[in-house]
């Protein structure tokens, strides 16, 4: 077995299926994406030098192999070509809840369905920051952005979070 | 019913609660899927080079034929058999072993091609999707132009080569881009390598160059092949490689230094040796015809060869089949060529010349624009029209030629 893939896997696999998991909702996807990544890593590793930590280098190669299947996916979607700003571009949900988060509570759930709302950027940021408990340092780094965007990403990802959430929750007749 | 409001402590804290969804095969599972993609990847690269290299091969074989039909022909029509004919079959068929991969040639090097990731030290190298640019495709049916006037402040535009479907004419095409503080231009080239979608536009893959582009402290462009770049498969890749250079004349550069795993100059096997200092014509007297690919239409350099702008234009009235290419000027077009100002060429209508505004001759000006452009001209002036303008030309004074053809989008 490669080393790079070894190593890779036994420290940042966990943190790499689930970002490209809660950004597609689809087991066979984010395993084809997983696979992708340890592609890229073994390829590139040999121009890592250590300026970055491990982990955000791996999440930034994840989190480019996810962009890259967004764009891809909407080109064939839409038969025409890609002019997808990242900014408002809605991931839509057709897929099941995971067992994982269907034992969570009900409250849970919506806010798993309510993610959907979320543009890619804005998604990104919530799985660092919240499921994956990176620093907005972090998360800046991994993506490549400065703080302030970060921060300011996160403040919308939550105002939309937040009134779809409680859209839902009045639906479902929770008070 | 009472609505519900929620804390933005109380959303965080239902977030936290979100799982960490795990894999659920093993890590020898997911190392085989790993192993088996890029055996995959390995196979749908070969097969790739494989369709480029077949009709090389078959050219080669026509060659052979010919060579062993003249030998048999001049050993008949001689009267006594020659004593080298063995020998020229032996060497024609080395030619075609030349032609063919070595099967145990690495397509997809795993360390030598570096990959779309953002480097270590926060700077993108090539990353695939910028965080703030995105490369956008325009959906023109025909494709324009890029002149002076179509670049804002701060933008510029640069210029890729892709290849048809059959790897027969290297369409060159546009993008706008705009400049970013900290980034030059080959850097915000290298992203658009990353990103252009040859396929989806109708062409054959060609980018991004398997090879490390960068600008050294004078500014010059280098070209590093990688250790195990594919481009000496064939004469047909080799071309893909030079073309590939030749394009980024459009783009002012004058010379690149071609290097091979950082060693200078390149060795390619059926060109042969190219030097490090690899110069680019500005002037190199093309021919643009009309090329359609996807329902969307480009002016495309030919292949074929022409000594004069007339005979250029002439040339452009006809079709060449074996190119796909389609004439850009119609043929019931008559006009007569001034080209004794170096810097101005002037095209003079035949009398009773009608032209309508039509998208056919706004692209036939495009092609004239383009083909005087690449004969060293900087204007040209169009006399005898019945309309001032068409599109946006105006015909009362010479018009500046373009910078590069085909804009199919912006980066910014």
């Amino acid at each position: 077995m490669n080393s790079v893939f070894k190593e890779f896997y036994s420290l940042y696999h966990k943190d790499i299926y689930s970002f490209l998991f809660y950004m597609t909702k689809n087991r066979e996807l984010t395993e084809d994406l997983v696979q992708e990544v340890y592609i890229r890593i073994i390829k590139s590793y040999e121009r890592f030098e250590g300026k970055s930590t491990m982990k955000t280098w791996a999440l930034s190669i994840a989190r480019n192999v996810a962009i890259d299947h967004f764009r891809k996916e909407n080109t064939l979607k839409k038969r025409l070509f890609s002019q997808v700003d990242w900014k408002d571009y809605e991931i839509r949900d057709t897929n099941p809840i995971p067992e994982d988060v269907i034992v969570q509570s009900d409250r849970v759930r919506l806010l798993y369905q309510c993610l959907d709302k979320c543009t890619i950027d804005q998604r990104m940021v919530i799985v660092y920051r919240y499921i994956q408990d990176l620093s907005i340092a972090e998360t800046a780094q991994v993506l490549g952005w400065t703080e302030s965007k970060v921060k300011t990403t996160q403040h919308r990802a939550l105002k939309v979070l937040k009134k779809h959430l409680e859209m839902q929750l009045e639906k479902e007749g929770e008070s | 019913m009472k609505k519900k409001n929620l804390s933005d402590s109380e959303l965080i804290e239902l977030l936290h609660q979100l799982p960490s969804v795990d894999d659920k095969r093993s890590m020898s599972e997911v190392y085989s899927s790993v192993i088996q993609k890029v055996n995959q990847e390995n196979q749908k690269n070969t097969k790739k080079f494989k369709r480029y290299v077949l009709p090389a091969f078959a050219t080669a074989a026509c060659l052979v034929l010919g060579i062993i039909g003249l030998n048999y022909f001049n050993s008949t029509f001689n009267g006594f058999e020659s004593a080298d004919d063995n020998k020229n079959v032996d060497r024609s068929q080395d030619q075609i072993n030349a032609i063919e991969p070595a099967a145990d040639k690495p397509i997809l090097g795993l360390v030598e091609s570096p990959d779309n990731v953002q480097g270590n030290n926060g700077e993108k190298t090539g990353d695939p999707i910028n965080d703030t640019l995105s490369l956008k495709i325009n959906e023109e049916e025909w494709k324009t132009p890029v002149f002076e006037d179509s670049l804002n402040e701060g933008e510029y535009a640069v210029t890729l080569g892709l290849p048809d479907e059959q790897a027969q004419v290297f369409v060159p095409v546009s993008v706008i881009v705009k400049e970013v503080e900290g980034k030059n231009w080959l850097e915000q080239y290298n992203e658009i390598q990353n990103l252009i979608n040859e396929e989806e536009l109708g062409f054959s893959e060609n980018y991004p160059l398997q090879a490390n582009l960068f600008l050294d402290n004078q500014g010059n462009v280098n070209i590093d092949l990688y250790k195990n770049h594919s481009y000496s498969y064939g004469l047909t890749t080799e071309t893909f490689l030079l073309k590939s250079i030749e394009v980024l004349r459009y783009i002012n550069v004058k010379e690149i230094f071609l290097l091979e795993n950082s060693v200078p100059g390149a060795y390619l096997s059926h060109i042969g040796d190219v030097n490090h200092f690899y110069t680019l014509n500005p002037e190199p007297k093309n021919a643009y015809f009309i090329f359609e690919t996807n329902e969307k239409k480009y002016l495309c350099p030919s292949n074929i060869s022409v000594n004069t702008i007339n005979e250029a234009l002439m040339k452009m009235k006809k079709e060449v089949p074996v190119d796909n290419l389609l004439p850009s000027i119609p043929n019931n077009i008559s006009f007569t060529i001034n080209s004794s100002d170096p810097s101005k060429l002037i095209i003079s209508f035949d009398k009773g010349t009608i032209l309508k505004e039509t998208i056919e001759n706004r692209i036939m000006i495009d092609a004239i624009l383009l083909t005087a452009k690449d004969f060293g001209y900087q204007y040209v002036l169009f006399e005898n029209i019945n309309l001032d303008s068409i599109g946006p030309y105006d015909f009362s004074e010479a018009i500046k030629v373009p910078i590069s053809p085909n804009l199919i989008g912006s980066y910014e």
